[in-house]
């Protein structure tokens, strides 16, 4: 069979596209199902995981719980530079924006100086900074599913939190609310020798990170501490108890999602709070959602809203946006979500409803912006 | 099995080849690319596991396999929500000696043309094929002479391999 042999030649003419790109081809997927290996994480090691802490103040009273509140509605919101879009005001941060996080009242945000800010769009608070994080903190050091970031909001209320270092290797978690303008808690994050905790989701109740950064690992291979702002306890996490952490919290603007695409499919419903629910959206063929499907194993993947409704939207009329993907990376209220759109030269900014299944494009902005829970947008189309 | 696996260097090593191996069963080389960068990139998303398999290139393989025979249903469909990876980086010289003989594996039925590639393109031996395929060794032995019985009537060359005249 030496005429086969002729194909073997055949490969000497191609070329392997750059491996770092296959790498952010990797993370890009993952994206969509974050909160879905996140929920299903910490499965090997925190099987066995306990209390391990009880927050060192615990002598101070717990701040009362904010009184609930309707929900309300956020604006579209994306950063160009140092000038951040917030619905149809605008307000000129002090340096480039380097990562943002919406709540009720207003935006926080992080400027590449590691400085961090409140806006409500009208004045700009500084709420603290990042400082200087220590060994084990380099962008490459994220798990290969999430993105580097010191910032968490929930989709509906006030709770703005994120990681300072008052020295290197010794985090603290800051947790704010920006109806009150007032830190709920502050407390110092305990860290094993060597370990380099990284937040990484918040729910209506609890904030939870990673124990220990590790980029040749899934989130789901990580083990993960809850963290109550209430109590100051930190506990080490199971899967079950993150399960069923989420089914607590489920709310308006939560996610249910079954599966992911791991492989492994989830056998039922389960919610998130839809933090880093940045999915893969086609709007160019004629549909968008994310009923997906893995590209191996049974690991189908399937998303509603806790009303049932699904993921799933017909495209704006005559929408010509040629870009490949897109992402969601909004709730703008109980029914809308906002998803951009990567072009080439610029973002499209595309309202979608879940009553209706309809999306509009609501606006464009310049290419390469920085949006909630995503960071800056890229074209890969 | 090394003790730390560097993807980035099995993906330099085995790329090309890989491609070649899936061009030649699937028949589309952009498709076999699509499979093969894909395979990667679950690897990267499976690196833990990966880095427990004794041949991190056959689980490639086997994967980027299961990519183009199992992934038609869902193609268009992966494409619509998936992260879409980079893609061919240049124009592939597919020559007519090269469209010959893809055309000429599109005439062996697929269970014999992945035998075949795995055994001639891939270098793979009959027992290697069979732990790949969980089939008997006989059946990968009967499926060789099967597909040489159907290809020598498309192809020229008939030279025969030892290991499978052996069987025969």
């Amino acid at each position: 069979m030496s005429e086969l042999d002729v194909l073997r030649r055949l490969g000497d003419q191609i070329v392997p596209p750059p491996f770092e790109a296959l790498r952010e081809t990797a993370r890009r997927r993952a994206r969509r199902t974050r909160v879905a290996s996140v929920a299903a994480a910490v499965a090997v090691v925190a099987a066995t995981a306990t209390t391990v802490y009880l927050g060192r103040d615990a002598h101070r009273e717990p701040e009362p719980a904010p009184a609930p509140r309707p929900p309300t509605s956020r604006p579209v919101t994306y950063a160009d530079g140092s000038t951040i879009h917030y619905g149809d005001r605008t307000v000129e941060a002090g340096g480039p924006v380097a990562e943002l996080d919406l709540t009720d009242d207003g935006v926080g945000f992080r400027t590449d100086d590691g400085r961090i800010w409140f806006t409500d769009g009208s004045t700009i608070d500084p709420l603290g900074a990042v400082g200087t994080t220590g060994k084990g903190y380099g962008d490459d050091r994220w798990p290969l599913t999430s993105r580097p970031g010191w910032m968490l909001s929930s989709n509906a209320g006030s709770r703005l939190v994120w990681f300072e270092f008052p020295a290197p290797g010794e985090p603290e978690v800051v947790v704010y609310d920006t109806r009150s303008g007032q830190e709920v808690a502050r407390d110092s994050v305990v860290v094993k020798p060597g370990d380099a905790p990284a937040p990484a989701l918040v729910s209506a109740t609890y904030v939870y990170w990673f124990k220990d950064l590790n980029p040749d690992q899934l989130p789901a291979e990580l083990a993960q501490v809850r963290y109550d702002p209430a109590t100051r306890e930190q506990t080490r996490v199971t899967e079950a108890d993150l399960l069923r952490d989420l089914d607590d919290d489920a709310e308006v603007r939560s996610i249910r999602l079954k599966g992911d695409a791991r492989g492994e499919s989830l056998a039922g419903f389960h919610y998130s709070d839809g933090m880093g629910q940045q999915m893969g959206l086609d709007l160019r063929k004629g549909v968008a959602g994310v009923d997906g499907v893995a590209p191996v194993g049974p690991g189908d993947m399937v998303a509603q809203d806790v009303r049932g409704r699904p993921f799933r939207f017909d495209p704006p009329r005559d929408y010509t946006g040629r870009g490949e993907v897109a992402w969601l990376v909004q709730w703008l209220d109980a029914d809308r979500v906002l998803v951009v759109n990567p072009l080439r030269n610029q973002t499209d900014l595309i309202v979608c409803h879940l009553d209706t299944a309809a999306c509009d494009l609501a606006g464009t902005a310049p290419a390469e912006i920085v949006v909630p829970d995503f960071g800056k947008t890229q074209f890969i189309g | 099995m090394p003790a730390a696996l560097d993807l980035n260097e099995l993906y330099d090593a085995s790329y090309r080849r890989l491609v070649v191996q899936i061009y030649a069963v699937c028949g589309d080389l952009a498709a076999a690319e699509d499979a093969v960068q894909d395979a990667f990139v679950t690897a990267l998303r499976k690196r833990s596991h990966l880095a427990r398999v004794d041949n991190p290139e056959a689980w490639v393989r086997v994967v980027a396999l299961n990519g183009v025979r199992h992934g038609w249903r869902h193609a268009s469909v992966v494409r619509r929500y998936q992260a879409k990876v980079p893609g061919p980086q240049g124009p592939v010289d597919v020559g007519p000696e090269h469209v010959a003989i893809v055309a000429a594996l599109a005439e062996v039925a697929a269970e014999l043309r992945e035998v075949v590639v795995l055994h001639y393109l891939a270098d793979l031996s009959v027992a290697e094929i069979a732990a790949q395929l969980r089939v008997p060794e006989g059946t990968v032995k009967s499926r060789l002479s099967r597909a040489r019985a159907r290809l020598a009537g498309l192809l020229d060359d008939t030279e025969d391999d030892p290991e499978e005249v052996r069987h025969v």
